[in-house]
């Protein structure tokens, strides 16, 4: 029987898993050499053998390919719930591993625990990649930055979490922290100068490289009468563009954004913090660190892979797995805050607060409950938190810039609230108003 | 801390990476720039080169000379030069001589006159200074210099002629002592020159490009990478055309660049063509290869059996392969040969322009593949395409503007390529990597679909056929057939007008009713919005508001069920038993929808059954719900006024009663008119006076008012009734009429014992009388009841072979259902129109009698060969389920509405209650269902729905549906629908799972036949991939293909309500007959082969409909002649014009070959003799052919082509012209060959044919009348005749009443049937009258048609002057004229003593005048007239009178009396003609009085000079007057064409000549018989 995958593709995975063989086998070298370890590396000298194996198959053009029922499997689990089980998955799971991470870290910067995510990471793209629906986005060449943004943010996370326990225990056991060992002042020529000029030349090459290689992919020329579909922001916007599946455009394209750079520009006047300054380290800026980590890596690299990977025709949710199918229809069935309170529990009809109010005040009154829920949570959680949990902050910070760091906090927390909120009761806006395009 | 000298990295490795990285970068930047170079197109065009290299090469070869004759020619030019050295030598000295006397000469001379000049001048200025000067005494020294300086020049002067003289005469010596002697010499040295240069000039000119195209070093410098950015030879070549913009979806228009001719570079030159290529290629071992290929693949075939036509091709293709390697092998010598001969030029010291040397020593066997050839041919049309003369340059415009696809594209995959067929598509995707690209939605048309963008210019679509009958877009035009024939537009709006400009084709549906029933006023209102203009098109199926009067219910079901069934060839779609509905796939689909579509049919047929029956007693639902509402209103405005709402249901009731009526009956238009607008005034009239008083606040309307009021009232009533009582249809029960609505008399049945003679008479005149010109009939196609066979194949009309099983009205009166059938056939034979006023079947001219023959042999012709159930019979509660799915639609009912109207639980149906009736519009479907419901009302309704739903009103008038408005998508812009926007939905599964798909649908070999794989298996029938994979990739021809082959298709798999199906019906539009003999798989495999292609051809048609608004100077804007030909020929198809006569002649293009050429010659010899007695007309294109558009061809226009291949050396196509041609013999003479003359062509030379357009049944009949009558031209006289040169043979004003309302021109006891009357609108008979005079000016400009009008000037006197003086002259020359005085001399007695008598005849009654007036004035008059009178007859009875009529002979009457001589001469024109009053026994010619009026003069005197010219046959006129011999001189003297044009003359204005003193006398005198 012939194989199910083209020639040319069993190829590129076979020299694909020849690469991660050789990095194994590498990582292998540097524990018996450098770290003079013999089990690690025997263990990955036998992971290297694995990979070995898959690249020899795929060479020999016999490779594996991801079972039918995996996938099947997955794009039926995804769907479920209407549909949004795959972004209720892919947020929780996204949540709870930054989590975990965080409080395990000690536990994920081990090299060899690191090690093995990423070569489990690469072992599941390898077998992904047999998908032929799974191919066909990856290897999109508008895709193509992605999987490198994944691969360098996780790297970035896992170098500054590892500096930071280094530095975390040595400032326990009472040591300077690593990077005042190296405190050495340096020569503008050659060490800065000459560096960034190879590091221009480099970067310059890889550019060539890459705009040689995958050709700017030529669409249909752009047209009034047709979007294409999915219309899909550049992939460094998708983070945003998938806020708008939650909130208004004017939240998500204009309020939202606002506030992520009105917050960027406040962090240094914001921060009291005086240590943990010019080093790593997690335990001197838990509060700190957590905070930017979750607003950078949760809700704005992992939302652009969602956006990217997972979000096709007419923006719904689409597995792994899954045909792009334009036809897929997905129940909207959201509801306002205004209707759960006035209609299903109070049984009042909606249209009647404008007939009985008249225009300005009817929509008002309609959509008081969420008014007043908003204000609640804007006005009432500061003063709230002042005394409570966040007690300290308030009383290092002054009125100010407690008040401004929760307020950011709030804005940024507004968005995982809101989806939770649309998956467990299918809220659409909290006050809606379409009369003054005023929606939240 | 402080810095230290010490770096942080190491220097060295930081060096190190730098290096790498550098190197890198470089490596990167020079990958960068090979990618560059490595560019498709480059590669493209550098290969290109040695294209033309090798190509120049091989033309060169190919004029390369005989070594002999250059060196013959060479040796010539060096003897010659040779030849004048040594004369010159031997004048050399002398020479010398002469040329130093007159330099020194010249010199003198010039020398001399320069000081003339100088002294002239100061003679000048002293002769101004002394005129200015005032004292005397400078005056007198002025004067003095002044004559000093006069001698002075005046010396000069005389010395200067002299010094002239002197040079004169040195230059006459040279001239005679040196120039004179080296005449001969120079002159013979220059003309071997020239024969040598004649000999080499094209081998030295394509040597020179061979030379060029080399590539040298420059060239390879200048296209290295990097280096090719500037002045490259490689660079893209692209044509801007700023004003053919590429529309992107409304967003912008956007200038167009086509780089197509960056790769096909070979595109406008037309040496480039595919053979010259394939031969480069074509190396000694690759041709041998092949022969051995074709050798071996003979053997194989020899073996097999019928395969006889094959081996014969192979053959043929073995032939042509020996000498391509007979040829190939010969190259390297050739080139050998040539160098040779350049080498030895050169080293003669010749200046070739180029240095041989350079010439390659090997012959360049190119490596090109086929795809390679075919993207550096030529345009296979350059005479149309690309080339810069061609009606459609590049330059102008480009190529995607027909081809489509992405112009800026410069790669193949980006430009959207589209490959014809799957072959193609697996090809490219190996070669090319190419792949549907998705991204460009309007890739290229694949070459199937090419001519689809002619439609975008060529609005017209008949302006496609270029002369004669020649088409340029077969296809299209045979998709634009198709549509026009099967009426697509009556569901789907093909509209050519976009917001006012024109945007394509234009087929809509004329407006209801017709405007040629409304009033004049209307007509205009309805034509002046320019951007709405009326449709022209009529609805191509039958009225159905007369159907019971035609057929029955059970019928009508059976038929709806399958039409194909009953009639295989019709043009009627299926509806039922498709994909969505059959009873297999809804048992499946949808159990509960299974008795739908039975349960449909029922409805549908009782629907117009009863509507039809309503319609003939006046009592239909429309005509119901109109007069209810109309009366109700009236009666409320009778009272008082109505409010708005009201008054505009009134006026809107009225004007649909008023449409109704006329649509029913238009034969009363004008009292129906009429009577609308009387109506509309009386409510006016009401509605106004009773506002006005109610406005009024005092004493309201005066008396006159009042009654006028009262008037109106009484009015609106009468009036109504009246409207009515006009608009109801006659039933023919009680009436049947002829062509000019006259009752008649239903001829009675025969009675048994005559029964055969009539069905016999009734078969014959089926067959002779023209029905078989539309129509065909089973039952005339084998011999029988005493008439031959005459097996036609028309289907411009229905085929009536089982029509007696379809007429049996469902309404028989007590006369029976045996008259009611013959009824029904004898009214529509007299005059069709009673029963479908829009029909286009013609008024026969039957008499009732023959008609009633007619009828009684169709309703003979038993059918015995269908038997169809037809549909079942439903249920009430069939009926019941399928009324609740419409009910439940209707607006404002609820499913509970539905439960308590109609419930499902079965038994008896409450219906609609009374008081919900009321709440429901008057015209609402739903009051039928009034309780309690029957299961008649039950059909009714779903009839009417599913009537509606069907849009059975797109091609029948359909009583009921007055207004609908046509229910398919528009197709205006269908071509460029985005994709995106279809519902393929699962179609490809349905393809997949359906059909066998078959790679190619038609043989590689013979693209005219089915490929060898195409043909059903496991009863799927075959589908070609190449539609297959449109469907699959979701491109637009494949979803028209899958909607024409089975358009249900798409609701394949889905869950629908029934309302929901798709409704589009399945059409067949190949009406593929079974063959002789041929296998019923056979037969299918064609049938769907021809299917598929007639599919492919409707196609073509849509595709191009894409609505793109283009400059006006690219549309295709015909002058006003072209025109009226391409809008006349639109109406010759309407009427199948060309079904009977012949219109256009054949088109014959060949190629001029010395052989063929010499055949042409020949037949130009034994035409001799008959030139001979031909008159000659120049300019006229019979006699005079017109020069050739091309060199290298010759065209001819004829009729009847036949092979003939025993006359001949091989065989040969031998047509008759119609028109002259013009050739240059081998010899180079010009000859004329007229028209009439046979023109044999070679086959082989053969380039395009189009054979005669019409003529169809004259062909048929030639054949039905062989058994009695071999000679195919005697058959001819009697049958439709040709309509060539119809233009400038019949007058435009008579032709035109002729086509409204044509009287019988020839005896009908001669001719065999005649012209039938047809259902025309004055615009179309225009439309043929300027149509045949356009023709006329445009192919023949010598015939003298020049305008619409025509100028008769042979009836005025001063034309009968000059002839009669001219003639009078003559005769004195001749010695005749006292002769001819004595043979007057009794005449003019006779004549007197008429004119006597019957003056004195008439003197008593003047005197009774005289007396009788009254007053004094009348009296004197009457006197005075009486006077005259007397003075009359006294001048008469002298001597005077005589002389007086001698005078008048001479002076107007001679030339016409003895004109009039030849004309009734009984041995001339009385053999076959009669002559106004003057009758033969059996004429077969036209009455010669009606010349005047109908035929052009010019014609006429052409005709008679030589008939035979000027038609398409031999025709049964003789050349009375040949020009060899005088005949006739006792009656008319003159030379022949003297006699032809004085019969001519006389024709012209017969009624006066006739009436002539002598010429009175000779008519009795002719027909007395005597010779």
């Amino acid at each position: 029987m012939e194989h199910p995958l083209d020639k040319g593709l069993q190829n590129a995975l076979g020299v694909y898993y020849l690469l991660v063989a050789v990095l194994n086998f590498g990582f292998a070298a540097w524990w018996f050499y450098a770290a003079k370890k013999k089990a690690p590396a025997l263990v990955w000298t036998a992971v290297s053998g694995v990979f070995l194996i898959h690249a020899l198959l795929y060479l020999a053009h016999s490779g594996p390919v991801l079972s039918r029922s995996i996938r099947d499997f997955t794009t039926q689990f995804m769907g479920l719930y209407g549909g949004q089980m795959g972004p209720i998955l892919y947020v929780t799971l996204s949540i709870v591993g930054f989590v975990l991470l965080l409080y395990f870290r000690r536990f994920f910067v081990q090299p060899n625990v690191a090690w093995t995510l990423l070569q489990l990471s690469l072992l599941a793209a390898g077998w992904a990649m047999t998908d032929s629906e799974f191919q066909k986005i990856i290897l999109k060449p508008d895709n193509v930055p992605i999987p490198m943004l994944i691969y360098s943010v996780g790297f970035f996370t896992w170098a500054a979490l590892y500096r930071a326990v280094q530095n975390d225990d040595r400032i326990a056991r009472g040591e300077p922290v690593l990077e005042k060992l190296e405190d050495e002042k340096v020569l503008v020529w050659p060490d800065l100068v000459y560096t960034e000029l190879i590091a221009m030349i480099i970067a310059t090459f890889v550019l060539i490289i890459w705009a040689v290689l995958l050709k700017a992919p030529l669409e249909q020329p752009a047209t009034s009468a047709k979007a294409p579909n999915p219309s899909k922001a550049p992939w460094y916007f998708l983070g945003l563009q998938e806020m708008l599946v939650y909130y208004d455009p004017w939240m998500a394209g204009v309020v939202l954004p606002t506030m992520i750079i009105i917050g960027l520009i406040a962090i240094p006047y914001i921060d009291f913090n005086r240590r943990g300054n010019g080093y790593f380290s997690f335990a001197e800026r838990k509060f700190a660190v957590s905070i930017f980590m979750f607003g950078f890596v949760v809700l704005w690299v992992t939302l652009i892979v969602l956006g990217t990977f997972l979000r096709g025709p007419n923006w719904n949710f689409f597995g792994p797995f899954e045909y792009w199918d334009p036809h897929k229809v997905l129940p909207l069935n959201n509801v306002n805050l205004s209707q759960l309170f006035w209609l299903n529990l109070c049984h009042m009809p909606l249209d009647d607060f404008k007939v009985r109010f008249g225009d300005f005040l009817g929509p008002i009154l309609r959509e008081l409950p969420g008014i007043l829920l908003v204000l609640l949570y804007m006005l009432a959680l500061p003063p709230l938190l002042a005394r409570t949990v966040m007690r300290g902050f308030f009383i290092k910070m002054g009125f100010v810039r407690f008040i401004v760091l929760v307020t950011l906090m709030q804005f940024m927390a507004a968005l995982p609230i809101k989806m939770v909120l649309r998956w467990a009761i299918n809220l659409k806006y909290i006050v809606a108003i379409p009369e003054i395009f005023f929606n939240i | 801390m402080a810095a230290t000298d010490q770096t942080y990295r190491n220097q060295k490795t930081l060096d190190i990476v730098f290096a790498v990285s550098c190197i890198l970068m470089l490596l990167g930047t020079l990958w960068m720039f090979w990618q560059d170079y490595d560019r498709q197109f480059k590669h493209i065009q550098r290969q290109f080169r040695d294209v033309e290299e090798a190509l120049s090469e091989y033309q060169m070869l190919a004029a390369l000379p005989s070594q002999e004759q250059v060196a013959e020619a060479r040796n010539k030019v060096t003897a010659a030069k040779k030849e004048y050295e040594a004369a010159h030598n031997k004048l050399l000295s002398r020479e010398r001589e002469l040329m130093a006397k007159h330099d020194l000469a010249d010199f003198a001379y010039r020398s001399l006159k320069a000081d003339f000049d100088s002294k002239t001048s100061l003679y000048n200025i002293a002769v101004e200074h002394l005129g200015k000067a005032e004292e005397p005494k400078r005056q007198k020294e002025l004067q003095e210099e002044a004559e000093k300086l006069y001698k002075e020049m005046s010396e000069l002067q005389d010395r200067l002629i002299k010094a002239q003289d002197e040079l004169d005469q040195i230059k006459q010596q040279i001239n005679k002592e040196v120039t004179q002697p080296l005449e001969g010499p120079q002159q013979q040295f220059n003309r071997a020159e020239e024969e040598l240069k004649k000999l080499t000039a094209n081998f030295d000119r394509y040597a020179k490009a061979t030379v060029q195209k080399r590539w040298k070093w420059d060239d390879i410098f200048r296209s290295l990478p990097i280096l090719d950015a500037f002045e490259s030879p490689t660079k893209i070549k692209q044509v801007w055309l700023p004003e053919l913009t590429i529309d992107y979806g409304g967003f912008k228009d956007v200038p167009r660049f086509d780089r197509c001719i960056s790769c096909h570079l070979g595109i406008d030159r037309a040496n480039f063509d595919h053979a010259s290529l394939k031969r480069l290629t074509l190396s000694p071992e690759l041709a041998r290869k092949e022969l051995e290929k074709a050798e071996a693949r003979k053997k194989e075939l020899e073996g097999k059996e019928g395969s006889e036509e094959q081996i014969k091709r192979m053959e043929g293709q073995i032939a042509q392969l020996k000498e391509e390697v007979k040829r190939s092998e010969g190259m390297q010598k050739r080139l050998d040969i040539a160098r040779e001969i350049l080498e030895a030029r050169k080293a003669a010291g010749e200046n070739l322009g180029f240095d041989p040397d350079k010439l390659p020593t090997k012959v360049n066997w190119l490596k090109l593949d086929k795809g390679q050839i075919a993207m550096y041919a030529a345009h296979p049309r350059l005479d149309l395409f690309v080339d810069a003369n061609s009606p459609h340059p590049m330059e102008k415009f480009g190529c995607t503007i027909c081809h489509q696809g992405q112009g800026s594209a410069t790669d193949f995959v980006n430009a959207a390529h589209t490959p014809a067929d799957a072959g193609q598509e697996e090809e490219w995707h190996k070669e090319y990597g190419w792949a549907h690209n998705h991204f460009w939605d309007f890739p290229m048309l694949s070459s199937r679909f090419t001519e689809s963008s002619c439609l975008k210019c060529h609005h017209e679509v008949t302006d496609l056929i270029r002369y004669g009958s020649k088409t340029e877009a077969p296809k299209l035009l045979r998709g634009y057939e198709l549509v026009r024939e099967y009426g697509c537009f009556g569901c789907h709006e093909i509209a050519g007008i976009k917001s006012g400009r024109e945007v394509g084709p234009d087929l809509r549906l004329e407006p209801q009713p017709a405007l040629a029933y409304l009033t004049p006023a209307e007509q205009d209102k309805a034509k002046a919005d320019p951007l709405n203009p009326p449709g022209t098109y009529r609805k191509v199926g039958p009225s159905l508001r007369r159907l019971a009067e035609k057929t029955n219910q059970d019928w009508v079901r059976k038929w709806i069920y399958a039409p194909r069934s009953f009639r295989p060839d019709t043009k009627m779609p299926h509806f039922y038993g498709l994909s969505n509905n059959s009873p297999d796939v809804l048992h499946q689909a949808a159990p509960e929808q299974e008795r739908f579509p039975d349960t449909e049919i029922a409805g549908i047929a009782y629907y117009l059954l009863a509507e039809s029956k309503g319609n003939l007693e006046g009592k239909d639902t429309t005509r119901e719900t109109l007069k209810g509402v109309i009366a109700k209103r009236q009666q409320q405005l009778v009272k008082g006024p109505l409010a708005e709402r009201e008054w505009k249901e009134l006026q809107d009731a009225s004007r649909r009663l008023g449409e109704l009526a006329l649509i029913a009956v238009p034969a009363q238009a004008d009292e129906i008119n009429r009577l609308i607008v009387l109506l509309k005034q009386a409510q006016e009239v009401l509605q106004e006076l009773h506002k006005k008083e109610a406005n009024q606040k005092d004493g309201g309307l005066s008396p006159g008012e009042q009654e006028e009021r009262k008037q109106a009232a009484q009015d609106v009533e009468t009036r109504l009734k009246e409207l009515l009582a006009v608009g109801q249809i006659t039933p023919l029960a009680k009436r049947i009429s002829d062509e000019e609505d006259k009752a008649v008399e239903l001829p009675k049945p025969p009675a048994d014992a005559e029964r055969e003679k009539h069905v016999s008479n009734g078969r014959r005149l089926f067959t002779e009388k023209g029905c078989l010109a539309c129509h065909s009939h089973e039952g005339t196609t084998k011999p029988g009841l005493g008439v031959a066979a005459a097996p036609g194949e028309a289907n411009f009309a229905p085929n009536l072979s089982r029509l007696a099983a379809k007429i049996a009205p469902e309404i028989a009166d007590e006369k029976g259902m045996e008259e009611a059938k013959r009824r029904w056939i004898v009214q529509w034979l007299l005059n069709p129109t009673v029963y479908h006023p829009r029909t286009r079947m013609p008024i026969t001219h039957l008499t009732p009698a023959e008609a009633g023959d007619v009828a009684e042999w169709l309703l003979s012709q038993k059918v015995t060969d269908w038997d169809d159930k037809g549909p079942n019979e439903p249920t009430k509660e069939d009926l019941v389920a399928l009324a609740r799915v419409y009910l439940a639609k209707a607006p404002g009912f609820t499913r509970a509405d539905v439960e308590a109207v109609l419930p499902a639980t079965g038994g008896d149906l409450p219906g609609i209650a009374k008081e919900r009736l009321e709440n429901l519009p008057p015209d609402a479907d739903e009051r039928k269902l009034e309780g309690p419901v029957t299961e008649d009302k039950l059909k009714w309704y779903i009839g009417r729905k599913a009537i509606n739903r069907l849009g059975c009103f797109g091609c029948h008038d359909v009583p009921g549906f007055e207004t609908a408005k046509p229910i398919g998508t528009a197709l205006n812009d269908w071509g460029k629908k985005d994709p995106e926007r279809l519902a393929f939905e699962d179609a490809d599964i349905f393809v997949r799972t359906h059909y066998h798909i078959v790679p190619l649908r038609n043989d590689p070999n013979d693209p005219k036949k089915p490929a060898a794989d195409w043909h059903a298996k496991d009863n799927k029938p075959p589908y070609e991939k190449i539609y297959a994979d449109a469907v699959q990739e979701h491109r637009r021809e494949g979803f028209l293909h899958q909607k024409l082959m089975e358009p249900r298709s798409f609701d394949f798999d889905r869950k629908l309500a029934w309302e929901d199906r798709l409704r589009m019906p399945q059409f067949r539009f190949a009406r593929t007959k079974k063959r002789d003999g041929e296998s019923e798989e056979a037969y299918q495999a064609r049938q769907e082969f021809e299917e598929a292609e007639a599919r492919e051809a409707v196609m073509t048609f849509i595709l191009g409909l894409v609505a793109e608004p283009m400059p006006l100077k690219y549309l295709n804007q015909p002058n006003p002649d072209r025109l009226a030909e391409i809008k006349g020929h639109q109406v010759l198809d309407k009427f199948n014009c060309a079904g009977c006569h012949q219109v256009r002649p054949g088109v014959y293009e060949f190629k001029t070959t010395p052989e063929g050429l010499k055949v042409l010659e020949d037949s130009y010899n034994t035409n001799r003799s008959s030139l001979k007695k031909d008159h000659f007309f120049p300019g006229h294109s019979a006699w005079e052919g017109v020069a050739q558009t091309a060199a290298d061809r010759l065209r001819v226009f004829g009729t009847q082509p036949k092979v003939n291949d025993t006359d001949f050396e091989r065989p040969m196509l031998v047509v008759r012209s119609t028109d002259a041609l013009r050739f240059a013999g081998t010899d180079g003479v010009v000859r004329n060959l007229p028209a009439a003359s046979n023109v044999p062509i070679n086959l082989d030379d053969l380039i395009a044919r189009a054979d005669p357009w019409g003529g169809t049944f004259v062909d048929l009949m030639i054949q039905y009348r062989k058994p009695t009558e071999p000679d195919a031209d005697k058959v001819r006289s009697v049958a439709p005749p040709p309509l060539i040169r119809e233009g400038e043979r019949v007058q435009p004003n008579w032709l035109y009443g002729f086509l409204l309302n044509p009287p019988p021109i020839r005896p009908t006891t001669w001719m065999m049937l005649r012209m039938p009357k047809f259902n025309m609108s004055p615009e179309d008979a225009r439309a043929l009258v300027n149509y045949f005079s356009s023709v006329s000016r445009l192919t023949n400009p010598g015939a003298g048609v020049r305008s619409e009008y025509v100028n008769v000037p042979e009836r005025e006197e001063i034309y009968w002057r000059t002839r009669t003086a001219e003639y009078v002259q003559r005769l004195k020359e001749q010695k005749k004229y006292e002769e001819r005085v004595q043979e007057m001399e009794p005449i003019w007695q006779d004549a007197l003593r008429r004119r006597i008598a019957e003056a004195e005849a008439s003197l008593p009654a003047a005197e009774e005048a005289v007396k009788q007036a009254k007053d004094a004035d009348a009296k004197k008059q009457k006197q005075a007239d009486l006077d005259v009178l007397k003075e009359r007859i006294k001048f008469w009875k002298s001597d005077r009178g005589k002389e007086q009529l001698r005078k008048e002979w001479e002076e107007t009457g001679a030339y016409a009396t003895d004109a009039y001589k030849l004309l009734t001469d009984r041995n001339l024109c009385l053999q076959c003609h009669n002559v106004g009053d003057v009758v033969i026994a059996s004429p077969q010619g036209p009455n010669l009085a009606l010349t005047a009026e109908r035929l052009r003069p010019e014609w006429v005197k052409e005709w008679i000079a030589n008939p035979d010219r000027l038609f398409g046959y031999k025709p049964a006129m003789p050349q009375n007057f040949p020009n060899d011999t005088l005949q006739y001189q006792d009656r008319f003297v003159g030379k022949t064409i003297d006699q032809v044009i004085a019969v001519r003359d006389i024709l012209m204005d017969l009624s006066r000549v006739a009436a002539m003193p002598g010429n009175r006398s000779r008519t009795a005198l002719a027909a007395g018989g005597s010779k």
